[in-house]
């Protein structure tokens, strides 16, 4: 396997990489929907972000990523069926699916394993891509491109956390814990508004105006794809900053606290824009206490809120095809005018 | 091109032409042979012919990157490009046969796409992550990938603005070669067989931030500023540098890559054909502008210490958007294919009806897509043949007697329905001015126009809707239909008379087009108007405010992918609805008295085209 392109070695678009970081954080989040031009680095950060998280345990030879110390019934390599002793325990790379375009049903959810089921007339689950993607991400390019019917199953399954599959002889349950990544072009399809409501955060990302910038991803690019073993190699102590940030992100968000007062605040700004459900407030204060985790405090502030924001709800109001004004400035208006309320 | 020549004759200088574009397409298989998997590939405009074989077969020549190709159909379904068990062989062999995939086959040599314009998104997203990932999926051992590199070669032989290469690919691609004016004869020349530089000497040549900063330029007006393609320009520039021994990347070199990354034409201006002529008058191997000099790179000179220079560049070497200004005056930028179709095709994607009843397979699934659905029966069987032996075993243990001989035993959840989907309709939206300053005869002319449409969008299953706006406000006069009777009964009953909400009409017409399009329909918004908005949309009579809404509105209106027709319908052609349309990205038309069935014709034009 070739070495990834660092993720701290992406220039600029911030934050596409913040909402990246805050999912890795809290994987209950919801998935992040990354929507914009194309050859941005969209792909090359999801890629990255899933190269730079610490390993996982797991078995040698476990096809739906088990904990060593928590087998999944549906799996025969962690039960140690027919052995006495399971196989050692393995440290692999958070998982990183990618699900091609085309993906069946059958090739996400699972299904019979053809291999068994011909040649010895065995019925046995073949783990699909949901079982891959178990404790890491999966991510879907071209999102708006997919079926109706497999963004349906994948959506259920991140939101539930489990794949549930009932065919002719077969009943399988097992693990699906994954960060859904999804990236698109608007251009070339929308996504109906009831999935754009299900993923966590959504980052507009444009392409790099400015010159400075772009010669330097140019740059990079190039020295990476000259010596990719040596780039990654400049570049791991910054990698590993970043990954520390995770780690103890992740220890920290148990113990994060929001005060009422802000969680109010956050009811109030979601009221002002309209936002129909509990999704995105309970959304926002999922982001907003992943965000003070990634900056190592425990309380969340006001200005948490405040910058998870536009992640949190750009992709949740209602669309009116006439206000010409993006989202984001919708939402920086609507907090605006609540800070006015709140100091007044 | 021959136009640009009046003292010339047109037929040399079209000769001239595309004795130099072959010259230019074979210098892009040598770009190509340099840079191997990290210029993405190329993609061919050309349809099948001599032309296209004898440069395919350049490029099967050129070097070992393009040595050996790989054939695939754009048809093809996607179990051919990442492989996977064959269900049929391995019944009839009782063992599991898998077949190798064609981008795994592909690996250190070249993918070559026919057709590609027909070639599925979903297809088109996998070979692009193949190429971006160096691996594609392996059936043998899902969850871990195959290693493979390869160039794309993708034949384009788009027709019109409906089909395109998918975007996908399209930007992952690095260079673009058009065959249009090249002929048979200007095909005799054989490339001359030179060293070709390594990679690494090409990557170790400088480029300035002057021509950063004129290729960036490039890429933002032809490819949206992507930087995949920037990169690639970058890249390019470097190759044709290196090939002519210099460590650094000419003006010429930037231009060059310009040309063979997007196809462009050089540009006809003043100066310019005047430098170029001479060029060809002398008799010697007319290059274009960008001099290269292919033959001379025997020296290895001291390029190893040309390393990345961007960092200490000398504050001099930034670029100026004069200079940028005019490095793109030498390009003729109308003539890039990405201008021509790349965008406006790029809305179509989602214009496809899915789960139609009628139309192409594009998939199976599960569940019948509609009641009454028919299965796939192939698809069907497929899923029931690992089950045979099970079953057998199955009815065996329960004691219950064996199917008859060779009969296949097909249960409920064997079943596979055929998904299919078919172009979307177009729906045309009238936004008509019935208020007081168009007259009255034009409101009648419209109505004219909209039944003769009516006509022919019955034959097409085509919809066609009518938004009238007059007084305070705009009403949708006729909601989508294909109903000649309910249409012909609306606009009877349609009056006309008072100011003019020119901005309410056109947010009315938007709403309309947007819902239309998210019905799965192609929207057409037909603007019918003398331009003269009074009304601002609170239904105040304020020309200031109206004229701020306006330029609002038709922002909105430009943002949107669906075709725009602006019809001057005032009794004599002013600026005000050339400048609407123009704001709006809409296509302007002046139309003149009594002209009922050329308008329903250009309509019907317009929606022909806006088929995806």
């Amino acid at each position: 396997m070739p070495s990834v392109f660092p993720f701290s070695a992406i220039v600029a678009q911030e934050e596409m990489k913040t909402a990246l970081l805050m999912a890795a954080v809290d994987p209950a989040l919801g998935g992040v929907l990354v929507f914009g031009d194309r050859g941005t680095g969209k792909s090359t950060a999801v890629r990255a972000l899933a190269e730079l998280l610490p390993k996982i345990e797991t078995r040698d030879g476990c096809r739906f990523n088990c904990r060593p110390e928590m087998p999944q019934t549906a799996c025969e390599t962690c039960r140690c069926e027919g052995h006495a002793k399971p196989p050692r325990i393995v440290k692999i790379r958070a998982p990183m699916v990618d699900l091609p375009l085309g993906a069946t049903e059958d090739r996400v959810c699972g299904a019979l394993d053809l291999e068994k089921a011909l040649i010895a007339g065995i019925k046995r689950f073949e783990p699909g891509l949901l079982a891959a993607a178990n404790r890491g991400f999966l991510y879907i390019d071209e999102v708006n491109l997919l079926e109706d019917h497999v963004v349906d199953l994948l959506l259920d399954a991140a939101a539930s956390g489990v794949n549930i599959v009932e065919r002719e002889g077969l009943s399988i349950r097992h693990d699906a814990r994954f960060v859904l990544v999804g990236s698109g072009n608007p251009e070339e399809g929308d996504l109906r508004p009831q999935m754009l409501d299900r993923f966590g955060l959504s980052v507009d990302v444009k392409t790099i105006s400015d010159l400075d910038q772009r010669i330097e991803v140019i740059r990079r690019r190039d020295s990476y794809e000259a010596d990719p073993e040596g780039f990654s190699g400049r570049w791991s102590k910054r990698e590993a900053g970043v990954r520390n940030r995770v780690v103890s992100a992740r220890k920290l968000l148990p113990r994060v606290e929001t005060a009422d007062a802000v969680l109010r605040r956050m009811s109030e700004l979601c009221m002002a824009l309209g936002i129909d459900g509990m999704r995105g407030e309970l959304t926002l204060m999922r982001a907003a206490r992943a965000a003070t985790a990634l900056e190592g405090r425990t309380e969340v502030r006001w200005e948490d809120a405040v910058e998870a924001a536009p992640m949190v709800l750009r992709h949740r109001l209602r669309r009116d095809p006439l206000d010409d004004t993006a989202s984001t400035v919708r939402i920086e208006r609507a907090v605006a005018a609540m800070n006015g309320a709140g100091h007044g | 091109m021959a136009e640009a020549h009046p003292p010339e004759n047109p037929v040399d200088a079209a000769d001239r032409m595309g004795e130099q574009l072959w010259r230019e397409a074979l210098l892009a298989v040598r770009v190509l042979a340099v840079a191997g998997p990290s210029l993405g590939g190329v993609r061919v405009q050309a349809r099948a012919g001599p032309v296209r074989d004898a440069f395919l077969q350049c490029l099967e020549t050129a070097g070992p990157a393009t040595a050996r190709i790989v054939r695939a159909s754009a048809m093809a379904p996607l179990s051919r490009l990442t492989g996977g068990v064959d269900v049929s062989q391995s019944v009839a062999a009782a063992r599991l046969v898998s077949e190798t995939g064609l981008l795994a086959l592909a690996d250190g040599g070249a993918l070559l796409l026919s057709m590609a314009e027909r070639l599925e998104p979903a297809n088109a997203a996998v070979i692009g992550a193949a190429m971006d990932n160096g691996t594609c999926p392996d059936p043998a051992n899902p969850g871990q990938g195959v290693e493979t590199r390869f160039v794309v070669i993708a034949l384009d032989e788009a027709a019109d603005d409906g089909e395109a290469l998918p975007a996908a690919l399209a930007d992952r691609l690095g260079l673009t070669i058009c065959h249009d004016r090249i002929g048979w004869h200007h095909v005799a020349q054989a490339p001359a067989p030179a060293p070709l530089p390594s990679l690494e000497q090409c990557r170790a040549t400088h480029v300035s931030g002057r021509l950063h900063g004129f290729l960036s330029a490039v890429a933002l007006t032809c490819a949206g500023g992507s930087l995949r393609r920037h990169a690639h320009l970058v890249l390019v520039a470097r190759i044709l540098a290196a090939m002519s021994d210099r460590n650094e990347a000419s003006e010429a070199d930037a231009v060059m890559a310009a040309r063979l990354c997007f196809g462009i034409l050089p540009a006809a201006t003043d100066e310019e054909p005047a430098h170029q002529q001479q060029a060809q008058d002398d008799g010697t191997p007319s290059d274009p502008p960008p001099g290269r000099n292919e033959t001379n790179s025997d020296s290895k000179g001291d390029r190893q210490d040309a390393e990345f220079r961007h960092a200490d560049e000398p504050p001099g070497d930034r670029h100026t958007e004069s200079e940028t200004a005019r490095l793109m005056g030498l390009l003729d930028l109308a003539s890039a294919e990405v201008l021509r179709g790349g965008r406006r095709s790029a809305g179509k994607a989602g214009a496809m009806a899915r789960n139609a009843r009628r139309g192409r397979q594009y998939g199976t699934s599960h569940g019948p897509p509609y009641p009454g659905a028919r299965p796939d029966i192939v698809a069907t069987l497929n899923a029931a043949a690992p089950w045979q032996i099970i079953r057998l075993r199955e009815r065996a243990a329960a004691g219950l007697p064996g199917p008859a001989s060779g009969r296949l035993q097909v249960r409920k959840s064997d079943f596979r329905f055929k998904r299919l989907r078919h172009a979307a309709p177009s729906t045309a939206i009238f936004v008509v001015d019935a208020s007081g300053s168009t007259a009255h005869e034009r409101l009648g002319e419209a109505k004219g126009a909209v039944e003769g449409l009516l006509a022919r969008c019955y034959v097409r299953r085509d919809e066609v809707a009518l938004v009238a706006f007059r007084g305070t406000g705009a009403q949708t006069a006729l909601a989508p239909t294909r109903s000649l009777l309910a249409a012909k009964r609306k606009l009877a009953a349609l009056a006309g008379g008072g100011p003019t909400p020119l901005v309410a009409g056109l947010r009315h017409g938007l709403e309309l087009a947007l819902s239309v399009r998210r019905a799965g329909n192609s929207p057409v918004v037909v603007l019918l108007t003398d331009g003269s908005g009074n009304m601002a949309l609170d239904g105040t009579p304020d020309r200031a405010r109206a004229a701020r809404e306006l330029e609002q509105i038709a922002g909105r209106f430009r943002e949107q992918t669906f075709r725009k027709l602006c019809i001057d319908v005032s009794r004599r052609p002013r600026g005000v609805v050339n400048d609407l349309s123009r704001a709006m990205g809409a296509d302007y038309h002046f139309m003149r008295q009594a002209e009922a069935g050329r308008m329903s014709e250009l309509v019907d034009s317009h929606m022909q085209e806006g088929r995806p």
